[in-house]
């Protein structure tokens, strides 16, 4: 390529650096103020609350330096009109542009929840800054004020609270699952299928007893939070909140309980407890049309380990009992999931299982037909449980402790 | 030899501002060739002229002419003054004409191997002046030269440049005629050719063009010549001031042309068809035509297994990259990207730039300043001043901009790395260039962010693809593909898997080695037959 062609190349491509317009930053990354937290509800008087928790980088402890004994986040709310109107109003208190990028959990107050929540899911999914990937929770019996003032023992962050909390709950008990915005906002928009997300409730610490008789050091116990189920939503708005076993019956049919414990009770004496650890789950959603009528099979296969058997435990060598006890598994999982049929189909009348969705799928033109009657339909449809339920390993030992003795 | 001095004496006619006496032959007299030669020197001091008597019997005077310093005393006092004095009275002479005393010079009593004759003054000079001795004999206008160099030079050491683990330790010396002995004595085969050329009328440097005929591409070679040929100028005294009369695109950052000090380096290139160019005075050889994957390979790679060889080819790319482009991307990262940075990364680069005065594009510029002093002080200072470099390097740098509030950790960190993924380049006009473009990059991101990065790599890719050496594609084997070259660039494959040369720059003899060597177990057949052997 000689110098003239080099030349106009430059040319060419002078402008294209010079013209584009992406360049929304230019501050430091020093001069930021990272959103850890945002919460929106609304207030009383109808206006738009938002709090957000704001990192303070040089309050984080790093492993160089002593520890700071200050918070590590400052937490602010302004109120506006509309949500961007309450974040723009932010700027009056805070000295640091406020930066959402790295905002990877949001919470919805009750008020916000009831009234409609679509305002600021399009704020959230129009603004470049914002990912969509965050978290969503609902906040239950409580001021969105109250849940950000709340601190946890073990994590000096929050947002780390909230999102160990979210992590250990997913993989250790099922009893709630985490949500996108993204994944709330798809939910919302999609047919024939209504959002849950998980709920998120103060546990009121002060008030307990801080120092045990004897103890020099009087201790502060700070209010803290524990997600608390399910939120079902119907369109944009909370419907009802499901609680710890009807949030895992939810997610039996959505094939997302993939962890927790079941208590059974042993098949020869009624008075003993085993604990089944659940191993793996799936879920198959099945519709079918039946004279004319929709009708819903929900098949859901779960392999468990049972961890922890009081009493004899000699029947692990009978596969008779071993059957008998995948039946009484089955039994619970069935229970847990007819709990969550109930609340969704005769309490929130919300299709939280997606069973419009599946009907969509399958028969996309019967579905033209029934979809305006959708929510009359929903809460009588009948529904087929087939719960496979599968024991696998007893653990390191064979024999019970009781036996041996 | 003989081919080295005729392009000398070409050379030297070409030369229009010498006051050599020129065209003048070699008179009869004795006396008024030496005033000659004396004055052509101008009466310099190591020039030696030793006047003697042809033996005890015969009156004859002869003149032996040579330069101190330049010529071995041993080998002259043995092979010349020792027959010309002592063994020439038996058997006698029977006629003591100056052709007769000439031709017994010449054909018995001298007994050095290479020997020549000159009729002329000016050739005569032109040997003396590369550090042959010249015997002219009374009464006789033809001299006799011989060949009896001897200088001190530098011993062939371990390569420090290019420092390798296994494989041979020689490298290159100043004395062009050691390197070449050096390839030859690897490459023991008659095609193994070296071509010779005097380039400068004043320095006369020798310049050696080295290929394997039939393996290097002949036009390549002709090109080699052709750009050798055209460089007229007083003197050369080092192959990098010849790479600028012959590179490619003098104005391109990237090297076209390769250099190494390592003998086994050299060789393997000739046998891909390479062509080397060998400098008089230069323990570097010069390797064309290049190809960017030249600067990322190192002796190692073929000393280690093939699977090694490739992942630190890898390593290098990886490297390359990283030296290249990591102050730019940090910078653009925090100035203009900050939620590309995993959170908690986010928030400790912000905590650390708490307070410093300047913006990131500023404090990263100070960093790679100072880290470019640091690295070039540390080759330029005398070597009693490096511990003062490092320990004001270590200080300054390390600790009292980061203690004294100027910079953050994190940037030392970034431009730390740089640094040694920079040195981590086997070669070092690579890592050179890179180090000008790193700069490039960094201004460019930090005013444009990740945009500007992208379209700095983007314009180098441009660039190093329009770009060529002798010809040949510089990005070869990659673009345009050439699938033999393929096994030695980003990887480095087996060596019974390397059935063919690289297209592009090999000649005829295209084939390496025969196919199937890969080691295995011996078939049945095999072993039958080795078992029978066993029997009988």
């Amino acid at each position: 390529m000689g110098l003239r062609a080099n030349v106009i190349l430059v040319c060419l491509l002078l402008p294209c650096l010079l013209c584009c317009g992406c360049r929304t930053a230019g501050f430091d990354i020093e001069e930021l103020g990272f959103v850890q937290i945002s919460a929106f509800d609304r207030t009383d008087d109808g206006l738009i609350q938002v709090s957000v928790q704001i990192a303070k980088p040089f309050a984080i402890t790093s492993s160089a330096g002593p520890p700071i004994d200050e918070k590590p986040y400052w937490t602010v709310s302004s109120t506006g009109q509309t949500c961007y109107q309450a974040i723009r109003n932010l700027s009056t208190q805070s000295p640091r542009i406020i930066f959402w990028g790295h905002n990877r959990l949001t919470l919805l107050g009750e008020n916000m929840a009831k009234s409609g929540v679509s305002e600021v899911l399009d704020l959230l999914q129009r603004n470049h800054e914002v990912r969509s990937s965050m978290d969503v929770m609902s906040v239950r019996n409580a001021s969105i004020d109250e849940v950000m003032a709340t601190m946890f023992e073990l994590e000096r962050q929050p947002v780390k609270g909230f999102f160990g909390l979210l992590w250990s709950i997913q993989r250790r008990n099922s009893t709630s699952f985490p949500q996108s915005v993204l994944e709330l906002s798809r939910k919302i928009e999609t047919e024939g299928m209504e959002p849950v997300i998980p709920s998120v409730e103060v546990v009121n610490r002060s008030d307990e007893e801080t120092a045990a008789p004897g103890q020099l050091r009087e201790e502060v116990v700070m209010d803290s939070v524990r997600i608390n189920g399910m939120a079902a939503f119907k369109e944009d708005k909370l419907v009802g909140w499901l609680a710890d076993r009807e949030s895992r019956g939810v997610l039996w049919v959505l094939g997302k309980a993939q962890r927790g414990i079941l208590v059974i009770r042993d098949p020869r004496d009624d008075n003993n407890l085993i604990s089944i650890r659940i191993g793996a789950s799936s879920s198959k959603i099945v519709p079918e049309i039946v004279d004319d009528r929709p009708v819903i099979r929900v098949v859901v296969e779960a392999e468990g380990d049972p961890l922890e058997i009081d009493g004899d435990a000699s029947f692990l060598h009978h596969p008779e009992i071993w059957a008998s006890m995948e039946r009484r598994m089955a039994a619970v999982i069935r229970n847990e999931i007819q709990m969550a049929l109930t609340a969704g189909q005769q309490q929130f009348q919300s299709d939280i299982f997606g069973f419009g969705r599946a009907f969509y799928s399958k028969y996309p033109h019967e579905w033209q037909l029934i979809k305006d009657n959708w929510d009359n339909i929903f809460p009588t449809l009948e529904v087929q449980l087939d719960i496979i339920a599968n024991l696998k390993e007893p653990g390191l030992t064979v024999e019970g402790v009781r036996q041996a003795q | 030899m003989r081919r080295y001095l005729r392009t000398g004496q070409r050379q030297l006619l070409q030369s229009p501002s010498s006051d050599v006496p020129m065209k003048d032959e070699i008179r009869l007299n004795l006396t008024e060739n030496e005033n000659q030669i004396r004055t052509a020197f101008g009466y310099s001091t190591d020039l030696v002229i030793r006047k003697v008597k042809f033996g005890a019997y015969i009156d004859t005077k002869l003149l032996i002419v040579h330069i101190d310093g330049l010529v071995n005393n041993n080998g002259i006092s043995e092979s010349v003054i020792k027959p010309i004095t002592l063994l020439s009275d038996w058997p006698p002479l029977t006629d003591p004409a100056p052709a007769q005393i000439f031709a017994q010079l010449k054909n018995r009593l001298i007994t050095n191997s290479e020997l020549t004759e000159v009729g002329r003054i000016e050739d005569l000079l032109s040997e003396v002046c590369f550090g042959n001795t010249a015997i002219l004999v009374e009464g006789h206008n033809v001299a006799l030269i011989a060949d009896l160099k001897g200088w001190k030079e530098r011993n062939i050491e371990a390569s420090t440049t290019e420092p390798a683990l296994h494989g041979p330790k020689e490298s290159f010396v100043e004395t062009m005629r050691t390197n070449t002995s050096m390839i030859r004595r690897h490459i023991r085969d008659p095609r193994l050719r070296i071509e010779e050329r005097t380039i400068g009328a004043i320095g006369r440097t020798s310049i050696a063009i080295v290929y394997i005929s039939g393996i290097a591409r002949d036009s390549i070679v002709q090109e080699v010549r052709n750009r050798i040929d055209r460089i007229s100028i007083d003197s050369i005294q080092s192959s990098g001031m010849l790479e600028e009369f012959i590179e490619d695109s003098p104005f391109s950052l990237f090297p076209t042309i390769a250099r190494t000090e390592r003998v086994d380096r050299t060789l393997s290139t000739l046998l891909e068809g390479r062509i080397v160019i060998m400098t008089e005075g230069t323990p570097f050889s010069l390797i064309v035509p290049c190809n960017i994957f030249m600067f990322i390979s190192s002796p190692d790679d073929y000393y280690e297994n093939s699977l090694i060889g490739s992942l630190l080819r890898f390593l290098r790319i990886f490297l390359f990259l990283i030296s290249l482009m990591l102050p730019g991307m940090y910078v653009a990262a925090t100035a203009f990207h900050p939620e590309m940075i995993p959170t908690p990364l986010a928030l400790a680069i912000a905590a650390q730039r708490e307070g410093l005065p300047f913006p990131a594009l500023f404090e990263a510029l100070l960093l790679a300043i100072s880290f470019e002093a640091l690295q070039e002080a540390s080759i330029r200072a005398p070597l009693v001043f490096s511990a003062t470099v490092s320990i004001l390097g270590i200080l300054v740098l390390g600790q009292i901009t980061v203690q004294a509030g100027l910079v953050s950790p994190f940037m030392v960190i970034v431009i730390a790395i740089t640094g040694i993924a920079s040195m981590a380049l086997p070669s070092f006009s690579m890592s050179i260039s890179i180090r000008v473009l790193r700069f490039a990059l960094l201004i460019l991101g930090g005013i444009l962010g990740l945009y500007g990065v992208i379209w700095g790599m983007a314009a180098l890719l441009i660039h190093t693809a329009t770009l060529r050496s002798f010809g040949v594609p510089y990005s070869e084997p990659i673009m345009p593909l050439g699938i033999s070259g393929l096994g030695d660039s980003q990887v480095r494959i087996s060596q019974w898997l390397k059935r063919k040369r690289p297209t592009l720059v090999s000649g005829i003899n295209k084939t390496r080695q025969a196919a199937g060597q890969k080691p295995s177990p011996p078939t049945p057949e095999e072993k039958k037959a080795s078992a029978k052997e066993e029997e009988s």
